[in-house]
């Protein structure tokens, strides 16, 4: 591909100026961009990890929840378990913070509306239930809670990785749209110039031999 | 803001003994539930069990994109997580990052 060069640009030494400012400001918006994607990514493997293993905690606690739910269902009966399940207290709300890393909005869960389960009793009647009932209330109420940080991080995931790709979009463009424009804009105007300096240079010999032809 | 959650029968009620009560358990077509649940503005986080969410999968994707809140978790049912499907997250990561990191730690 030929180099392209800005439009509608005058080949003067003004506009020479110009474009040299501007190749500057690009070079530095882009090497501020480049430490801003690399910050970035830094981050985000930092809270891949996280999940990555909080996931595979939460996997594995929710097999154990289902295992303890399946045993009270088959000592119980499925009914029963259903009916009791309607009996517990509702888990309360949670609300959203905004948090900011470098310009990145993301999302806090503000758990504190959360009843935490050594306050709450399950409510449902002693004597119709089993302790295996109360087994998997338990896990499935500290399994809720885990799966809030999960939330958490998967949404810091997303927000992050959104701003990462524009980041990077950014400095591809500025990389290599841009600067290679300006550097052959410049090139351009530099051969302009010179070309125009070597016919004055020319255009003034030539007046000059032919005056002094004339005064001959 | 409230937990909601769409879920098979087993699910909702190991969920609903833990205290969620915005529980939706679809029966033939889950895209209505979805759609009813994402038009509300009270709920901020859903969790949906995986092979549900597969079902939802374009609406899914493009709500998730174009919302922050509700936050999405996709979450296994009683057999377990399924293998042989990307989710979100990790597709994300690999959009973003141009490897799959999960992959590279198994």
């Amino acid at each position: 591909m030929a180099e392209q060069i800005l439009e509608g640009v005058n080949p003067t030494r003004m506009e020479l100026l110009d474009i040299k400012k501007k190749l500057l400001l690009a070079q530095k918006g882009h090497n501020l961009l480049e430490e801003k994607r690399d910050a970035l990514i830094e981050k985000f493997f930092d809270i891949i990890e996280k999940r990555n293993s909080l996931k595979k905690k939460v996997d594995d606690e929710f097999k154990d929840a289902f295992l303890s739910l399946i045993t009270a269902q088959m000592i119980l009966g499925e009914h029963k378990v259903e009916d009791a399940s309607y009996l517990t207290m509702d888990i309360g709300e949670i609300s959203f913070q905004n948090d900011n890393i470098m310009g990145v909005r993301i999302p806090r869960i503000n758990k504190e509306g959360i009843i935490s389960l050594s306050i709450d009793k399950p409510i449902y009647s002693f004597v119709e239930t089993c302790s295996k009932l109360d087994d998997s209330y338990k896990k499935f109420r500290s399994l809720i809670v885990q799966l809030l940080d999960l939330a958490e991080i998967e949404g810091r995931i997303k927000s992050l990785s959104m701003e990462i790709e524009k980041t990077k979009r950014r400095v591809n463009v500025l990389e290599n749209t841009l600067i290679p424009k300006l550097f052959a804009t410049i090139k351009y105007i530099e051969m302009q110039l010179e070309e125009r300096e070597r016919e004055d240079f020319f255009r003034r010999k030539r007046i000059k031999a032919l005056m002094e032809s004339k005064k001959k | 803001m409230r937990l909601a959650a769409i879920c098979d029968r087993d699910t909702a009620m190991g969920l609903r003994l833990a205290g969620i009560q915005e529980l939706f358990i679809p029966k033939t077509n889950p895209h209505n539930i979805f759609n009813e649940i994402s038009q509300r503005n009270d709920i901020g986080i859903i969790f949906i069990t995986e092979s549900i969410a597969q079902g939802l999968s374009k609406d899914l994707k493009d709500f998730r994109l174009m919302h922050d809140i509700p936050i999405i978790v996709e979450i296994p049912d009683k057999k377990g997580r399924r293998g042989d499907q990307v989710d979100f997250v990790s597709h994300l990561v690999k959009k973003a990052v141009g490897i799959d990191i999960s992959k590279k730690e198994k």
